[in-house]
């Protein structure tokens, strides 16, 4: 284990990567201390000071200021860490399993099995997801777990693919051959030999996929067909910023603060969690399409 | 190559069966009252008649198969229902919304494919020298920048900033030139249309309203093509047919030119094409920050609307777009490839 | 007729990778008049196509790639500049081992042969195409208005070889490289491919460079022939003279492990590639000599000529063999 965080620091990338999720962690998990909830029973209804719809700057009550609507700025990146770790961690979480089996045990058993679990996939594929998460959302209703559900729903095929081609070919190796001569059953050949080497693409797939989830998250919370109003997302903090990007006349940044803060909170993020598969990818070799 | 595009072709119907099954059964999460609406095409027939009238007269108690009968009937006959959100018959506001988001997705997709195969070559020619250090690391940071924020950056800079760029697809006046009757919209494409009419400005104020949304779509595509095409290159650079050329008395130039670049291209044809879908759901974000009224903004507006009937038909129009996208990808490529073409 | 041609003169190529340097071709110096076939055999990685390519250009123009020496084409030599290499191209061409990665695959036979005409010879495209059907029915194709619309990935090995010989001809070539060509095709169909490279040379009297690793096929097919191993000629001079009378040990390995039809005599390979050059005598040969001599562990063997035309790198008198 420390051989491989070795690994990761000695790039770059993943150095900068490991600091940047090390950092967004810490934040989510130090969420209750850092920005104490006013509302106890539901924590992730971000603070509000007042029902003003114009955007304060920093003040004493507020740290970066708050946006339209008096949410605190603070508190909903804070928090909105959190939403974001749980969202990319459950999301990518399920969504591995299920496409990593499916397509893993469809391209292990061959045959007309594969080919229309290939049929699936490729249907799967042709689906916009952003607008699929969208459909479904608005048909499902508002809620964190719905949007967790689409993103699981329409996510899990990226997995299976990429766990059909590396089943493929690990299939043809000569220990697996060996080992069905030897007569192990199937599913003891599966989870022994073929999973452990063919899990590292899968990985890299799943750092990247965090970032990415949560960039999806976001931009349905900006859209406004995401989280509840005033769920504490960073997406949402971009959403209620969005009349006032152009300013005031004469000085066009006048409210820079109600989208600075949470977009570099999505960059950062986002980019962490890129480069820290980017470096695994380094470290674990191959060319490996995402 | 016949027989593969026709087996193509003739699996459309199946897909597009299988896909609207599977949208309208999005209709049994709703109520009976949410599901009316995605039967009624005008806004008026829901007046003044009760839920059970309407419930009964839409065949709403029937079985799933006669409902999906009945809309299907409907939507084939162009009866698409009635939009609360845009306010109008929705196969209108597809009328309207569809072309405007093809025309975004043509001119991101022409700045994808040509800029990349453009910057690409001159990557690979100048293998490991500083341009292509350049264009290797600003395409890293390309495709990991979000769509979200470029297209927030671009609409900060170039319109609140410099107000070089306008939101939205047309100003004021040539809106008026295009909703007049002097002005003959042959596809919906403004960019097309105003040069079929011969109208130059209308023309520019398109263009000028597509710079900054075309290119917050495209980046991110850009720099995964810019990497392809020098990939591609690169490994083509050194395949046996390079050194025939070579050979033959062609210079540097022309061996790239005209004989590697025909095979280096063909990756990026395939991954031009298989982004389509990818762009369709960036055009939901791209669309709402500059208000550029397409297929993603009604989408949006719909959901925040709970307009089920707009969903339902959007969901199917962009399949349609996404089907017909990947069947003349698949027919380029065919043609562009003779070891697929006569195999 | 019978000047130097090809005349290469202390050749040497290095490549320098991230942990050393590679010595792919040491002080190579080999004359080709012409009219002749010579032959230039040694085992894969002895340096023969890096030869064949630093010949025409061909090497990767990376600042790790080190070119010492002379290659002097009817005078002028090609290593000095890229331009004069283009123009003596015209009277250079070169056949590769593998024919179907050789040939562009978007691009129909017809297109591909035309363009030489085209190219070198400033032809319009009607007339390339006549011209391009011809060289096809020369090199043996039947149907060849057929093939030429085709692509190479539709035509057989042998059939696209039979191409690039006919893009080599085009050329009008006063010298023809060979790099393996029969290599990567069916014995029977290397047979073909050999007969008609003869029959052309006869029409032609092309001067050939025929690199190889087959003995067999130089002694069918050579008049001279040059031994390359670990990037040195070890020995060079007539075939006649080289086949009854091998002077270097590595020679006589090869001829030895020939397999004769008819014969009941067992096989004798050569004993393996041991790495590396002693460091006191550069002879490359020396971990794998079954003759050597005290001398060869102080001195490098420099060229001896043992009969007119007959030379070898080898201390070859003097001493007893040490083994």
């Amino acid at each position: 284990m420390p051989g491989f965080f070795k690994q990761i620091v000695k790039q770059p990338g993943g150095f900068i990567g490991l600091v940047l999720v090390l950092f967004w962690i810490c934040v989510a998990v130090l969420a209750p201390v850092l920005a104490p909830p006013q509302d106890s029973t539901d924590p992730y209804m971000i603070a509000r000071y007042g029902f003003s719809t114009l955007p304060k700057p920093a003040n004493e009550t507020s740290l970066l200021g708050t946006t339209s609507g008096g949410y605190d700025i603070f508190y909903g990146i804070v928090w909105g860490s959190r939403t974001a770790l749980i969202t990319g961690l459950i999301t990518v979480f399920f969504t591995s399993i299920i496409g990593v089996l499916f397509g893993g045990i469809c391209a292990y058993h061959g045959g007309s099995i594969d080919d229309i679990a290939m049929r699936v996939v490729d249907l799967f594929m042709s689906i916009p997801f952003l607008i699929a998460v969208i459909v479904m959302t608005t048909v499902l209703g508002k809620g964190l777990e719905k949007i967790i559900l689409a993103l699981i729903i329409f996510g899990w095929h990226r997995y299976a693919r990429m766990m059909r081609s590396e089943v493929l070919r690990v299939k043809k190796m000569e220990f697996v051959l060996a080992a069905r001569n030897m007569g192990a059953p199937p599913m003891r050949i599966f989870f022994q030999h073929i999973i452990p080497n063919s899990i590292y693409p899968i990985i890299i797939l799943m750092s990247i996929n965090i970032g990415r989830i949560v960039l999806i998250a976001a931009s349905l919370s900006f859209v406004g067909v995401g989280a509840e109003p005033g769920f504490a997302d960073w997406g949402q903090t971009l959403n209620f910023s969005r009349a006032w990007i152009s300013g005031i006349p004469g000085q066009p940044f006048y409210y820079w603060y109600t989208y600075t803060y949470a977009s570099i909170a999505i960059i950062t993020f986002v980019l962490g969690w890129t480069l820290l598969g980017d470096a695994l990818r380094d470290i674990y070799g191959g060319e490996i399409s995402t | 190559m016949k027989k593969v595009i026709l087996k193509r072709i003739v699996s459309i119907p199946i897909i597009l069966f299988v896909l609207s099954i599977m949208i309208f059964s999005l209709v049994l999460f709703l109520s009976p009252s949410e599901r009316v609406a995605v039967f009624v095409s005008s806004s008026d027939a829901m007046q003044n008649v009760s839920l059970d009238e309407l419930i009964k007269r839409y065949g709403l108690d029937q079985p799933f198969y006669v409902q999906y009968k009945n809309w299907l009937q409907g939507i084939l006959t162009g009866k698409l229902g009635w939009s609360n959100s845009a306010g109008m018959p929705i196969s209108e506001a597809l009328a309207l919304r569809i072309p405007a988001t093809i025309e975004l997705l043509l001119t991101g997709q022409l700045i994808v494919f040509f800029g990349g195969i453009f910057l690409g070559t001159i990557a690979a020619r100048e293998h490991n020298r500083f341009s292509d250090h350049f264009i290797r690391i600003s395409t890293t940071i390309g495709i990991s920048l979000p769509e979200f924020v470029v297209s927030l950056f671009l609409l900060i800079l170039f319109y609140v900033r410099f107000d070089l760029f306008p939101p939205g697809r047309l100003g004021l006046a040539a809106t008026d030139v295009v909703y007049s009757d002097s002005f003959f919209n042959y596809t919906g494409l403004h960019l097309f249309d105003a040069l079929l009419n011969n109208r130059f400005d209308v023309f520019a104020d398109a263009l000028r309203h597509l710079v900054l949304p075309s290119i917050a779509y495209s980046l991110g595509g850009l720099a995964a093509t810019v990497r392809l095409m020098r990939s591609s290159l690169l490994e083509n650079l050194s395949k046996g047919y390079v050194d025939t050329a070579r050979i033959k008395g062609l210079s540097d130039k022309a061996v790239l030119n005209k004989h590697v670049r025909r095979n280096a291209m063909l990756p990026l044809i395939t991954f031009t094409g298989m982004r389509v879908p990818v762009l369709l759901s960036g055009s939901v974000v791209v669309e709402t920050i500059f208000d550029y009224p397409g297929m993603g903004l009604f989408i949006v507006t719909a959901a925040q609307g709970l307009d089920f009937p707009a969903i339902i038909a959007a969901s199917l129009a962009v399949s349609i777009i996404i089907i017909i996208s990947n069947l003349a990808v698949d027919v380029l490529y065919t043609i562009l490839n003779p070891v697929i073409r006569l195999g | 007729m019978n000047q130097d041609l090809l005349k290469i003169e202390h050749l040497s190529v290095s490549f320098k990778n991230s942990k050393d340097q590679t010595h792919a071709v040491r002080d190579l110096s080999l004359t080709v008049k012409g009219g002749e076939v010579v032959g230039l055999v040694g085992e894969s990685g002895s340096g023969k196509s890096v030869t064949a390519r630093s010949i025409v250009g061909l090497l990767s123009n990376s600042k790790k790639t080190a070119v010492s020496g002379r290659v002097l084409f009817k005078g002028q030599n090609l290593l000095m500049n890229q331009e004069r290499k283009r123009l003596n191209s015209q009277k250079i061409a070169m056949i590769f081992q593998d024919p179907l990665n050789s040939l562009n695959p978007v691009y129909t036979i017809g297109h591909q042969i035309r363009e030489v005409f085209m190219v070198r010879k400033k032809m319009g495209k009607a007339i390339a195409n006549a011209r391009a059907i011809d060289i096809l029915k020369k090199v043996d194709i039947q149907s060849p208005e057929t093939i030429a619309r085709q692509y190479p990935h539709q035509l057989s090995g042998g059939m696209c070889q039979r191409v690039m010989i006919a893009i080599a001809l085009a050329a009008e070539p006063e010298l023809l490289i060979a790099d393996e060509p029969t290599t990567a095709l069916d014995v029977t169909i290397q047979a073909q491919i050999l007969k008609l490279l003869y029959q052309l040379y006869t029409t032609t009297k092309t001067a050939i460079l025929f690199i190889t690793h087959d003995l067999g096929l130089v002694a069918q097919f050579c008049h001279f022939v040059a031994i390359m191993q670990e990037g040195q000629i070890v020995e060079k001079g007539r075939v006649s003279d080289i086949f009854k009378n091998p002077q270097h040990p590595y020679t006589k390995g090869l001829i030895n492990s020939i397999p004769v039809l008819g014969k009941k005599k067992r096989l004798n390979p050569m004993p393996l590639y041991q790495g590396g050059v002693h460091p006191n005598s550069s002879c490359s040969f020396f971990p794998r000599c079954t003759e050597i001599k005290r001398r060869c562990e102080k001195e490098t063997p420099e060229f001896i000529e043992i009969e007119p035309g007959h030379f070898v790198r080898c201390h070859i008198e003097d001493g007893v063999s040490l083994l």
